[in-house]
Formats: C-alpha cells, sequence, structure tokens
C-alpha cells in the first residue's frame, strides 16, 4: 500500500469535511482536523454507514463495509490483533501505525475493538477515500 | 398460520431469491384495505430485501430500517392493486445489507428506491428464527394466505404551529396498541419508519398547502427505535433550493432526533 501524503488528504479534505457535515447534520466549522465524530461531534453508528455511502457518491469509489476496521489489523490475523474484544499489544502498535492522524494519547489502554470507532477524525475518512481511489486506480 | 402475515407484511410470494440476480416477489394489496400509503410500497420493497437476505445469510440476522438515499413516488396506486417488487442486492453481510429496487403496476413503476441500506440484528431479538425460516418456505411455495392486511389507521398527528410556505411544527403519538405491532416485531414492537414517513410526508404538505403533494424522500434515517407509546416532536423546514419545493423534517424522541429527511413535494398545476 502506498504512503498517504498530507497533500493528498489536504486536497480532498474540504470535499470529505462537507460530506460529514451532510451526514451527522453538524456545523462543518465545529469540525476540526483532529475531532472524533463520536466524541466531539456526536455520530452514531448510523452516521457512520451513512457517511461512507455519502462518500462513495461524492468521490464515485467503491468502499467496502467494515473496510476501516479491516484494513486497520493490517498484515494481522483476527487473533494476533484481538483477544476477547480487545486489543492486543502487537494489535495497538499496527493500530496507531494505521491511524496515524489520531493523537497518541488517545489511544488508551486496554481498548475495546468496539471503541476504535470513536478514534475516527476526519483525516481517518479522507485516507480510506485515498486507499480505495488508489485501490480503483489501474497498476502502473 | 398462527396470524403471521396479517399485520405488517408486505410480501405474498417470492419468486426469485437469489441475492446475485433480481430479487422478484409480489404483493396484492387487498381491496377492502382502508388506508394504503405509498411509503408503504418502500416497506415491500424492503420486507423483500430483508427476505433474500436472511435467506443468504441463514436467518442469523435481519435488516432493520437504516438509510434510504431516494425514494420516488412515480405513480398513485392503492387498495386492489398487485406491486410487482424487484430488488438488486448491492451487499448483504452480517452488519449490514445495502440495495435498491422497485415496485411495479400493471408493468409500470409505481415508487424507486435507491441506496438503502439497513443494520443487521440478530433475528432472535426481533422474532423466532425456525418460524421466520418457515414462512419464507411458504413465500417461495405456496404463498401467503390471502392477505388479511386491512390498512393502517392515519398517524395520530396534531399540528401545534403552522406558517404556510415556511414551517410547521406538532406531535406524533405512537399508538400502545395496533395490529401492525405484531408483525413488526413479534419479539419486540416497534413503530415502521415507514409509517414514519407517512406522518412526515403529511407534515410537509400541511406546510406547503393544500394543493401539495409528496413526490419523494431523499436522505431518510433512521437512528432509534420507537417503541409503542412515545410521543414524537416532529417538525418541517420549507425550502426550495435548486427551484425545487421541499423540507427538512425531523422527528424527535425525548429530545434527540430518531429520524430524519428530506420530503420532495410538488404543486400540481391546475
Amino acid at each position: 500500500m502506498a504512503d498517504i501524503s498530507q497533500q493528498d488528504i489536504d486536497a480532498i479534505f474540504p470535499k470529505v469535511t462537507a460530506t460529514i457535515a451532510d451526514a451527522l447534520g453538524c456545523d462543518e466549522g465545529d469540525m476540526k482536523r483532529d475531532s472524533s465524530l463520536i466524541n466531539d461531534l456526536g455520530a452514531e453508528s448510523i452516521d457512520f454507514l451513512d457517511l461512507v455511502f455519502r462518500l462513495e457518491r461524492a468521490f464515485k469509489i467503491k468502499i467496502p463495509r467494515g473496510k476501516i476496521v479491516e484494513d486497520s489489523r493490517g498484515e494481522l490475523s483476527e487473533s494476533e490483533f484481538e483477544q476477547k474484544g480487545l486489543v492486543t499489544e502487537r494489535g495497538l502498535a499496527q493500530l496507531k501505525e494505521f491511524l496515524s492522524e489520531v493523537p497518541a494519547d488517545r489511544f488508551r489502554t486496554p481498548l475495546k475493538v468496539a471503541e476504535i470507532p470513536r478514534l475516527f477524525t476526519p483525516e481517518t475518512f479522507c485516507k480510506l477515500v485515498i486507499r480505495a481511489q488508489k485501490a480503483a486506480a489501474p497498476a502502473g | 398460520m398462527n396470524g403471521r402475515f396479517a399485520a405488517f407484511s408486505f410480501v405474498d410470494r417470492i419468486l426469485a431469491h437469489d441475492p446475485a440476480a433480481t430479487v422478484r416477489g409480489r404483493y396484492a394489496i387487498p381491496a377492502r384495505a382502508t388506508r394504503f400509503p405509498a411509503s408503504l410500497a418502500a416497506e415491500a420493497v424492503g420486507q423483500l430485501a430483508a427476505w433474500a437476505a436472511m435467506s443468504a445469510l441463514d436467518f442469523r440476522v435481519r435488516p432493520v430500517a437504516g438509510l434510504a438515499g431516494e425514494t420516488r413516488f412515480v405513480r398513485a396506486f392503492g387498495p386492489g392493486d398487485t406491486l410487482e417488487l424487484e430488488v438488486t442486492m448491492e451487499s448483504a453481510t452480517a452488519t449490514d445489507v445495502a440495495y435498491h429496487g422497485r415496485a411495479l403496476c400493471a408493468g409500470e413503476p409505481v415508487l424507486t428506491l435507491e441506496h438503502a441500506l439497513g443494520p443487521m440484528l440478530p433475528v432472535g431479538d426481533l422474532d423466532d428464527p425456525d418460524a421466520m425460516r418457515a414462512d419464507f418456505e411458504t413465500l417461495r411455495r405456496a404463498g401467503a394466505p390471502a392477505a388479511r392486511f386491512r390498512g393502517v389507521a392515519a398517524p395520530a398527528l396534531t399540528l401545534d404551529t403552522v406558517e404556510t410556505g415556511k414551517r410547521a411544527r406538532g406531535s406524533l403519538v405512537i399508538p400502545t396498541e395496533a395490529p401492525y405491532f405484531a408483525d413488526h416485531f413479534p419479539r419486540k414492537p416497534v413503530f415502521p419508519a415507514t409509517l414514519l414517513m407517512d406522518a412526515l410526508g403529511m407534515l410537509a404538505t400541511a406546510a406547503a398547502g393544500d394543493d401539495a403533494r409528496v413526490t419523494g424522500m431523499q436522505d431518510v434515517k433512521v437512528r432509534a427505535f420507537m417503541p409503542p407509546g412515545e410521543t414524537l416532536a416532529v417538525s418541517v423546514e420549507l425550502d426550495d433550493r435548486d427551484g425545487e419545493l421541499a423540507g427538512r423534517v425531523v422527528a424527535k424522541m425525548n429530545g434527540k432526533p430518531v429520524a430524519t429527511a428530506r420530503v420532495r413535494l410538488a404543486k400540481d398545476a391546475r
């Protein structure tokens, strides 16, 4: 997976935040780069489904359901990543790398797998879009 | 058949259920049904999608109302008409189902539904999985017994303020008892989102004026179950963005939004 540059993120940031504002019914002005969609903007699980759906339409991309959580495991198997609903030590290291946009002090331990979406910020969704665009682009 | 299919089931027959192909079904609206709001054709399409998704996932999970990106009411229909239902499944996983579909009457589309998405819940929370399997077989083979649906009552909508052409506010009382709770769902009675959309459509037309009618719904989002006996605070703000008359509708329960949508309206030329 090719690295994602800050420039790539900046290029689509306004369109992604506008889409988030539409999905959550919140004000774009209330949104910071590192806002937690759940903790700061009041998003619920149905909003994430809605948001992914809207991003697919806005960017004409395909984002398989559950893509963020699946991608966040990286090369780790499910049992390497989590045990009994808690993210393992290796899992946490992998997650911090994958969600590099999230301030480090927000990764509490032990971290429940179900709590991972609390970490997601607008930039998390920029990266999701960029990965989907790159996956769709012809190799070469 | 213990009263199943009588109260809020809008698929009589499942003609094709392979989720990889077009899923097809049929529903004959009983001629004696007193009231069959157009939103129930969207319910029928959604129920057909739910059957296809549940059978693909061995009745472990079932979808509930979540998002409907674009619903268009193309042509009027009602009691006595037979709806031919078509659904294209975009995905069906243990967490959610995505699909689009339509209902036709005598070969002509009467309702189209795009970008529909429902979160999945464990079937056992809502209904008896074995009974659902048996129902599915009935629908695939003989079909449901001659429809006993009698229609739904008009929503208990009270208007508090109406500023014609601008906005309206009011309340909607969810009945403590209604026939549809027996089907929706047997183990967890909740107010069907399609009936809420019917009520919110009425609210929007009340704000827009008597000659307005609902032509579609955009970005319907249902956030929570609405149990019997609750009272919802409902509101609509009209706008004519892009020259199209529409209204943003919100239903709140205990101060929190439970459903939002944009209602598209038209005024018929006279």
